[in-house]
This record gives C-alpha cells, sequence and structure tokens, in this order.
C-alpha cells in the first residue's frame, strides 16, 4: 500500500513539476530573482496544485469507499470549477493589470492549470477514485 | 484423518449448526489442508425444527463450497457432509408398542412381554414418539437399540466410510447429545456403544468422543401434555446420567468425553416437545462443545493415555463470572489461540462483508471499482450469484453468532456477553434480538464490535476496503472467490 501511494505522490508531483518548467519558460522567468516571479501564473500553479492535494486527501481518507460514483464525481467537479473559475479570474486579472515585465499567457492558466488538475487526477487518484475520472478505466494499469 | 459426528436429538443438531459455522471459519484444521466432516443427525423426530435448521444452514454452506477461493483460504475450506436425520421409528405414529410388536409379543413370548410391562407404565408404552422420547430415556434405550441396523441406510453408510476412512490415519467418531432429555440421553450412550463394539473389530485406529450436555435451557411446560420432560427434573437426571455413564465405565470407551452446561439455565422462547415449533435458540454452549469437538478431532490425543490404559485425564474449564463470557473463557491451548483468532476474523468478516462489501459490490455492475477488478473476467451474473451465496450463509452465521451472545434467562439473573458489542449488529425487536438490516450498521461503530479486546485491534472499515483491493496470490481461487478471500484476509490484517 505504501509503494501504491509513493507512487501516486510522485507522480503528482511530477506532473506539477512540468507544469512549473513551462511557466518558467513561458514567462522568460529569472529563478534567481524570486522578487521578480510573475505572480498570476503562480497563483493559477497553486490553486491547481491546492486543489489535486485536497482532492488526494478527500479521496484517500474523507469519502467513504462505498459512496456511490456521483459523490466522487460531484467533489472532483467541484475542485475542478475551482480551478477554471480560478483560471479564468486569473487571465482576467493578468490582462487588466498587464505589465512590461511579462507577455501575458492567458491559455497556459487553462492547459497547465486545468490540465495538470485533470491529468494529475487521471493518472494518480488515489485507490478509491482511480476510476473516477473519465478515461481512467481504459488507461489506469496500477 | 477422518471426522464422523453423530449428533442425537435437537442439542446434536444444534452442535451440528455451531460445527457447520466453526468449519466455515476454518478452524476444523487450523494446521491448513482441507479436513472432511461427515455428521449423521438421529431423531425420532424428523421435523424437528433444530434439525430443519441445521439442514437449512447447512445448504446455505454447501453452496458457497464451489467458489474457488484458493487452497491456502481457511475460509470455508472444509468438506461437511450431513446425512439424516435418522428415526429408529419405522413410522410416523409409533409407539412402544407397535415398534415391539407388544400384542403379538404376548402370544409369542409372553415372559419377554411381562418384563416390558414390567419395565414400562401403560402410558409409556402407548404415548406416540413421533416427537420424541419425551424426556423418557428408557424409552428411546430400548427403541434405539433394536433399530439401529449397519446394514441399511444412514448406518450403512457410516460405516462404509469408516472403514474405508481407517486406511488413511485415525478414525475419530463424535458423538454429541443432550444428556437430560429423550433423544439424546437415550441415543449417545446406546449408539457409542453400538458403534464401538461394530467398529474395533475392524478399524484399529478407532477414537472415540462425546459431549454430553448438562441442563442449559429450560422452558415453560407445554399444556394438555400428560407425558413431556419436566424441565424441573433435568438436574436430576442429568445426575442420573453421570452416574450411569461413570458405572458403565464410557471413559474407557472414549477417548475424550466433554460435559458442558450452564446456569442459571436459558428461557426458551418457545415451549415445544417436538415437530417445527421445536427450535430452540442457539446458545454459547454449543460453540464451546463445538470447540471441544474440534479439540478431539485435531489435538493429539493419541499422545495422550488411551481408554485401554485405565488412565484417565480431567481437565475443567469454568469462566471467571457466573454472568458474563468473555473470549478469555473461551477455553483454549494456548494464549493467543490460534482458533479464537480465526473465529475472530470469521466474525469481522462476516460483520464487513454483509453489511459493507457485499451491498456496494453488488451495485458495482456497470461501475468500474478497483474491487471489482478482482472478480476478473467472470460474468457478472455468476460473480454476483457466488457474493449472494457467501452473504445468504454469512447472515445465517451472524444470526447464529447473534442468538449466543443475547442469551434470555430463567430468573433475575442477566447474562452479560463480553465477546461482541450485539448492539453494533443487532437491534431488539419484541424482546428479542434480531440483525440490524444492512444501512443500519454505522461504519465507526465497527471498531467496537469485539469486546474486551486491545485497543490497538479494533478493525476498520475503511482500511478493510483498502486491504481488500490486494491480489490474492494463491492456487485455485478465480472469480468472485479472489473477491471473497481478499476480504477475508483483508478482515485478519485490520484485526491485527
Amino acid at each position: 500500500m505504501m509503494k501504491r501511494v509513493l507512487t501516486e505522490v510522485v507522480g503528482i508531483l511530477f506532473i506539477y513539476a512540468i507544469y512549473a518548467i513551462a511557466v518558467v519558460l513561458f514567462y522568460d522567468v529569472d529563478i534567481s530573482a524570486p522578487e521578480n516571479w510573475p505572480i498570476w501564473p503562480l497563483v493559477v500553479w497553486a490553486g491547481s496544485f491546492l486543489a489535486m492535494a485536497i482532492w488526494y486527501v478527500l479521496a484517500s481518507v474523507v469519502i467513504a469507499p462505498q459512496q456511490p460514483l456521483r459523490v466522487w464525481a460531484g467533489v472532483w467537479l467541484l475542485l475542478l470549477s475551482l480551478v477554471i473559475i480560478g483560471a479564468a479570474a486569473a487571465t482576467y486579472v493578468e490582462d487588466f493589470y498587464q505589465t512590461d515585465t511579462f507577455q501575458p499567457n492567458p491559455w497556459l492558466h487553462f492547459v497547465g492549470g486545468v490540465g495538470a488538475y485533470y491529468l494529475a487526477s487521471l493518472l494518480f487518484s488515489p485507490l478509491f477514485a482511480k476510476y473516477v475520472v473519465w478515461p481512467a478505466r481504459f488507461v489506469r494499469k496500477w | 484423518m477422518s471426522y464422523f459426528y453423530v449428533g442425537v436429538g435437537g442439542s446434536g443438531a444444534k452442535l451440528m449448526q455451531a460445527l457447520i459455522h466453526l468449519s466455515a471459519a476454518g478452524l476444523l484444521s487450523v494446521d491448513g489442508g482441507s479436513q472432511v466432516l461427515k455428521a449423521f443427525l438421529v431423531d425420532p423426530d424428523k421435523s424437528n425444527g433444530s434439525i430443519d435448521e441445521c439442514k437449512r444452514i447447512y445448504d446455505l454452506y454447501n453452496a458457497c463450497r464451489p467458489i474457488k477461493l484458493g487452497e491456502k483460504a481457511a475460509l470455508l475450506r472444509n468438506d461437511v457432509h450431513l446425512s439424516g436425520p435418522w428415526s429408529p421409528l419405522a413410522d410416523d405414529r409409533a409407539s412402544m408398542n407397535s415398534e415391539f410388536s407388544y400384542a403379538q409379543l404376548q402370544q409369542v413370548n409372553p415372559v419377554d412381554a411381562d418384563l416390558m410391562e414390567l419395565l414400562y407404565s401403560e402410558d409409556d408404552r402407548n404415548v406416540s414418539l413421533a416427537q420424541g422420547f419425551r424426556g423418557r430415556p428408557a424409552i428411546g434405550a430400548a427403541v434405539f437399540s433394536q433399530s439401529i441396523d449397519f446394514g441399511t441406510g444412514m448406518w450403512n453408510e457410516l460405516y462404509t466410510a469408516a472403514q474405508s476412512a481407517h486406511a488413511f490415519g485415525d478414525v475419530s467418531i463424535f458423538l454429541g447429545g443432550s444428556i437430560f432429555g429423550g433423544s439424546g440421553a437415550a441415543g449417545v450412550p446406546t449408539i457409542c456403544r453400538i458403534l464401538k463394539e461394530k467398529l474395533q473389530q475392524k478399524i484399529q485406529n478407532l477414537r472415540m468422543g462425546m459431549v454430553l450436555f448438562l441442563p442449559y435451557f429450560t422452558y415453560k411446560k407445554i399444556e394438555d401434555e400428560t407425558i413431556q420432560a419436566d424441565p424441573a427434573q433435568f438436574s436430576a437426571a442429568a445426575e442420573e446420567a453421570l452416574k450411569y455413564y461413570d458405572e458403565r465405565q464410557f471413559l474407557d470407551i472414549c477417548n475424550a468425553i466433554y460435559a458442558v452446561g450452564d446456569t442459571p439455565p436459558a428461557r426458551m422462547p418457545v415451549s415445544a416437545f417436538g415437530a417445527k415449533e421445536q427450535r430452540n435458540p442457539p446458545h454459547y454452549v454449543e460453540l464451546i462443545a463445538g470447540l471441544g469437538a474440534f479439540r478431539f478431532f485435531t489435538n493429539g490425543w493419541n499422545k495422550g493415555p488411551q481408554p485401554s490404559d485405565g488412565v484417565h485425564t480431567v481437565s475443567l474449564a469454568s469462566r471467571s463470572e457466573e454472568n458474563s463470557l468473555t473470549w478469555k473463557d473461551i477455553p483454549a491451548e494456548a494464549r493467543p489461540d490460534p482458533r479464537l483468532e480465526l473465529l475472530q476474523q470469521f466474525i469481522l468478516f462476516a460483520v464487513s462483508y454483509h453489511y459493507f462489501l457485499f451491498p456496494f459490490i453488488s451495485t458495482c455492475k456497470d461501475r468500474k471499482h478497483p474491487l471489482r477488478d478482482l472478480i476478473g473476467m467472470t460474468p457478472w451474473n455468476k460473480a454476483l450469484s457466488e457474493l449472494q451465496a457467501i452473504d445468504s450463509y454469512v447472515v445465517s452465521f451472524l444470526e447464529w453468532l447473534l442468538a449466543i451472545c443475547t442469551q434470555d434467562r430463567d430468573g433475575a439473573s442477566v447474562f452479560s456477553n463480553g465477546l461482541i458489542d450485539v448492539n453494533v449488529i443487532g437491534e431488539m425487536h419484541d424482546l428479542q434480538y434480531r440483525l440490524k438490516p444492512v444501512g443500519q450498521v454505522h461504519e465507526e461503530k465497527v471498531a467496537d464490535l469485539f469486546l474486551n479486546r486491545p485497543e490497538c485491534r479494533r478493525p476498520k472499515i475503511r482500511a478493510i476496503f483498502a486491504k481488500s483491493t490486494d491480489f490474492v496470490s494463491d492456487q485455485n481461487i478465480e472469480g468472485a472467490g479472489m473477491l471473497v478471500r481478499a476480504i477475508y484476509e483483508a478482515c485478519n490484517a485490520s484485526r491485527r
């Protein structure tokens, strides 16, 4: 069981690490100067990661395994909608407060924030939630 | 090794119920390997409610046997064969007079007829025996000794099976019945002697044992019945019977004799002297007797003195408090006793399976789920019917468990059960406990299921769910059997 949990956690961290690298590359971030990091991509990244962490904890220890599928899917969709709202808000605010330092990348908020949440939960949801996200039943073999 | 059990009368049938449940829990062969228990029921009242219940449980158990649970599974491992009930009576309207052809006897052999008249009153000779011997072992002993025929029917089956079994090791025959009633009191010693005389010539490695039920229940006398067992006389009858066993040197015939009883006696809810109404609820004394039977079957009695040595060992088991029964009170050869561990694992399995796992899995027809994955490619309907068979049996086990933990006792004494918290799975209905419906048992309460167990060993349903998804590596395991086995193993891991 520990091996399975470890695999899932490492997998989630890996996906969010790639997302973080994408942010660095697309915003051309100077990692050595944290004071100059773009705020809104990081907010979306952190929000998406937090949503995934909440999903993982809820699915692991809070939601009863025998709950019907609609409960699991409902919780997952709720968190997904929060990530989408967060990405949309970040896109709007980023565009509103546009500066010369960073060129806005609104698509990255959706592809990165929402995509990372979707991909991480598709591939690395905990045991009883492993088939909740479509099309996990076809791809989850571990 | 072959194990044979002969259950006589209602108590013998009730002990058989316990033996089936304990076999299902894997107690018959703790060290592994599948054993066969061949059981034979004897009762003049073929429609006795306790026998009907025993046959019902047997059918439920056997319906689960084809499920492939793996070769190392303790769960439902043993083959149980049940034959009977055999009745010593020729027909349903039999009486002593008709069984011994009294009218004819008076003509042909008046001395025997006079002897019969001397030993038995007219009422005793005329009373219908269709519903048992009504607490008159003297009638039963005479009827049994003239009607057992090893050439036909059930006795031939026992004789043949015992003969063919002796090539593979010891042949152990265990008898069970009450000492204070009619059928058991008459049948157990009579059948024991007849079996010993018949079999010991052919089978050198024959071992015999018996459990004698001392008074452990009572009931109100049945109105308008002149001849019936009188509960007030049970103790006196038991005392006389024990003297009989001693004087007739049954300790030289048997390798082991277990005598179990209880005081104050449990009150039976329905007073009846036979037929379907005589369906007395199970009692924990039958659990103790069942453990004794398995101890006899599987223990190394051969290492100790043999009956022929004239040396006997008396082992006493009692409980710490008269009004309670805890895990520590159950006789065990070691602590922790692997048999009790298996029993607890089976109890947890039954509760988890019936109340949580099976109701959930049965909704997974069109849902992909890690538990469903264990069923593999087996067609859903086949898997579901196997899972349903397990559930039906498990319900019968839980009903039995609930009954032995909720005794209604005679007098002011209240029984305090210290094995499981009956309120986790049971509820009061018409002053009797019954199982809660599915959905009414709370997941968190299962942690408190076992009483008087260490705090660290509180079972958790979520953990059982999680562990149940673990693949079990074994031979001859597939389909629903894989899932059931995984749940069973999860109950062991969660309990520890």
